[in-house]
């Protein structure tokens, strides 16, 4: 472990050991090939300076239309295990074209997570592939849903909420659970605070956090709304079921302090989703789950739904004249089940 | 049960198996109790939660205008037709709607003269068959889906009594005439986003409405229909600092308020499976009976719950498969086809 300081401020124990770290490894790479729709590339850490370097940093892909709008923010890999978030978030940078407004997307909103074997699922991951034409394959990190301990440890025995509002010591490296975050904080509470960053500078309009739970859990299909969004999460998921896709609506209750739908929804004027797939990789006790062709829960299904719901809630807003954000050249979720994932990536 | 049969000549009905709510007529034959009623021809008893008839007409003492919708749900049937009827003055002037195994039949005869309507489709019992009107226009519905409109001057101003008739023999588990109107206040029992749900629905028909999600019965002010969505979920409850008892005193003062005012209760399921479980169930048992009228989707009644509830208090159940139809049974109800 090299001892190297790259920043200075109040740096606490922890946060001074994450920092050594840190530095010992920069932020990790992924197989993204942007599309004609990406304006701009910056980083996580533009937004909150300690992170650069660090493998909390992360690239931010910015489709900038040109024409004035709104803004919209697409949240991947919250949780590294959660793959569909991550490849839905994938697909918009390689396939969307900003037609108003802007859209944010950062596909691995946690890139802190990999690097260590899944303690929920010993023989998920490192890597999931999707094949391509012509005998091309691409390969994504499937990692665990927290931080990579080496990076932010030890965990303390209670992880407190600056809201007061105590979780389990390990959620100390979950990120959604310690919105707003943090500047002199852990590793994770820096990224959560960067983002909320983002979402204040960039003057966020829309976040979307892509998320997946297991398919017997209670959240697994479910469009988690911040309040101000409520409405617009409603009209949403009573027309997604006449496409055949069944989602559950719930608030986001004042009891989920530090999740991403309640703090940047109480503090930015945002109007924030949380979308739940199902991910049999996250189902406990399956012997070994397949993460990407499940029968009953595909790959595309998945993706199929975050970009869906996604695209139909712009639509809505723009239909209820809030902040315009139009984008196209994204599958439906008809086209995607149709076609797989593979047919809306670039090869 | 007593399965004396009933030749009925004059319009007579027993308050224990009527429903007389304001703008709302139910008769369920599932009491036990056994009707005194008349009828004007043919042969009906009721057995086993059932109206059985044959070859004739029962009429129930609910006026038709030009505002009313009449539906019964047809269990079964052996012959030619079931019939909705409306507007009955006599054997010259009413309304009625056939459904035989291929198709129904709108009849109307005014003075006499007769003029159909027809419309092939394939029934299957039981079914819901509904007769609405609206001004001099008319439709009819087939388990909730239109499958006839018609126009004739004449039922504008054409008011008369409703009731069922069959030619051969047919059962009949429900009858209902209504004239839901608006503005509506919505609010959900329970706290669950059904009752958001029901109020961007409400915009969608066309419905002039309030939504409140903690109504109280002072809100039951100028509106001629209270709407309540019912679902709860222990953290929606848990987080708003309220309990369950609470939920259930709410709404027992809302449909004691609403009842003091002579406006119709329309109860609304519309989420699903997962708004099932032991506290939502709780709403449902205690409030669905109270209702005029009831409305679940599919998936939230896989168990029969709703089908029981309603059969046990004599009320129409109308069963949607997506979120989305509510809209269409608002539409239907509050006569805003028109
Ligand atoms: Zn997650």
């Amino acid at each position: 472990m090299r001892q190297q300081l790259n920043w200075r401020g109040a740096a606490l124990g922890a946060v001074l050991l994450l920092n050594l770290v840190a530095t010992a490894q920069g932020p990790a790479t992924h197989d993204v090939r942007p599309g004609y729709g990406i304006t701009h590339l910056a980083w996580l850490s533009d937004y909150f300076p300690p992170l650069r370097g660090t493998p909390g940093d992360t690239r931010i892909y910015i489709l900038d239309s040109g024409v004035p709008g709104g803004t919209a923010l697409v949240l991947g890999g919250t949780h590294g295990n959660e793959i569909a978030g991550v490849l839905a978030s994938i697909v918009l940078v390689e396939r969307a074209t900003p037609v108003q407004g802007r859209l944010i997307v950062i596909p691995h909103a946690n890139n802190a997570v990999h690097g260590y074997p899944d303690p929920r699922c010993a023989s998920c991951g490192p890597w999931v592939t999707l094949q391509g034409p012509e005998g091309a394959a691409r390969s994504f990190r499937y990692s665990p849903r927290l931080t990579n301990p080496s990076l932010q440890s030890p965990d303390p025995e209670t992880y407190v909420h600056p809201s007061g509002l105590s979780f389990p010591g390990e959620e100390a490296r979950n990120l959604n659970r310690v919105y707003p975050g943090l500047p002199g904080g852990t590793l994770t509470e820096q990224i959560a605070y960067a983002i909320t960053r983002l979402v204040i500078k960039e003057t966020v309009d829309y976040v979307f956090d892509l998320h997946e739970a297991g398919p017997s859990s209670r959240l697994a299909h479910t469009l988690v709304c911040h309040p101000r969004a409520l409405a617009l999460g409603a009209i949403a998921v009573i027309d997604l079921e006449l496409e055949g896709v069944r989602m559950k609506l719930e608030p986001s209750r004042e009891e989920f302090r530090g999740l991403s739908h309640r703090e940047l929804g109480d503090l930015t004027s945002a109007l924030v989703f949380l979308i739940e797939t199902p991910n049999p990789g996250q189902e406990p006790g399956l012997e070994s789950p397949d993460v990407v062709a499940d029968p009953h829960y595909p790959i595309e299904q998945r993706v199929g739904i975050h970009l869906e719901l996604t695209m139909r809630i712009l639509a809505i807003g723009n239909q209820l004249r809030l902040q315009p954000v139009v984008v196209t050249g994204v599958p439906t979720y008809r086209e995607i089940i149709k076609t797989g994932v593979s047919a809306w990536l670039n090869w | 049960m007593d399965r004396r049969v009933l030749t009925i000549v004059l319009l007579v009905f027993v308050a224990a198996l009527v429903g007389v709510a304001g703008p709302v007529f139910n008769v369920g034959f599932s009491s036990g109790t056994e009707p005194s009623w008349a009828a004007a021809t043919g042969t009906w008893q009721v057995a086993d939660g059932q109206l059985r008839g044959e070859n004739g007409r029962v009429l129930f003492p609910v006026q038709v205008g030009a505002g009313r919708r009449v539906e019964a749900t047809i269990a079964s049937l052996a012959g030619e037709w079931a019939a909705v009827v409306a507007k009955y003055q006599d054997e010259n002037n009413w309304v009625e709607v056939r459904i035989m195994n291929a198709g129904v039949l709108l009849v109307t005869r005014t003075g006499g003269l007769e003029r159909t309507w027809n419309q092939a489709i394939a029934s299957t019992f039981p079914a819901t068959l509904t007769l609405a009107f609206s001004g001099s226009k008319a439709r009819v519905l087939v388990n909730g889906n239109p499958v006839l409109e018609a126009a004739d001057p004449a039922w504008e101003t054409m008011l008369g009594a409703a009731g069922v008739a069959v030619r051969g023999q047919a059962a009949f588990s429900q009858f209902h005439a209504s004239s839901f109107a608006g503005p509506v206040l919505i609010t959900s029992l329970g706290r669950s986003p059904g009752g958001l749900m029901a109020k961007v629905l409400a915009e969608r028909a066309g419905l002039v409405h309030d939504y409140i999600e903690g109504a109280q019965p002072s809100d039951l002010r100028s509106v001629q229909t209270l709407i309540l969505v019912l679902g709860a979920s222990s953290k929606g409850l848990g987080a708003a600092g309220i309990s369950l008892d609470d939920e259930l005193a709410r709404g027992r003062a809302l449909i004691a308020e609403a009842r003091r005012q002579g406006l119709a209760v329309v109860v609304m399921h519309i989420e699903g499976e997962p708004r099932r479980g032991a506290l939502s169930d709780a709403l449902i048992t205690e409030f669905t009976p109270q209702a005029d009228y009831v409305v679940v989707k599919a998936d939230g009644n896989a168990d029969g719950l709703f089908t029981t509830l309603c059969q046990a208090h004599g009320l129409p159940l109308r069963t949607i498969t997506a979120t989305a139809e509510a809209a269409e049974v608002m539409v239907d109800l509050f006569s805003l086809w028109r």
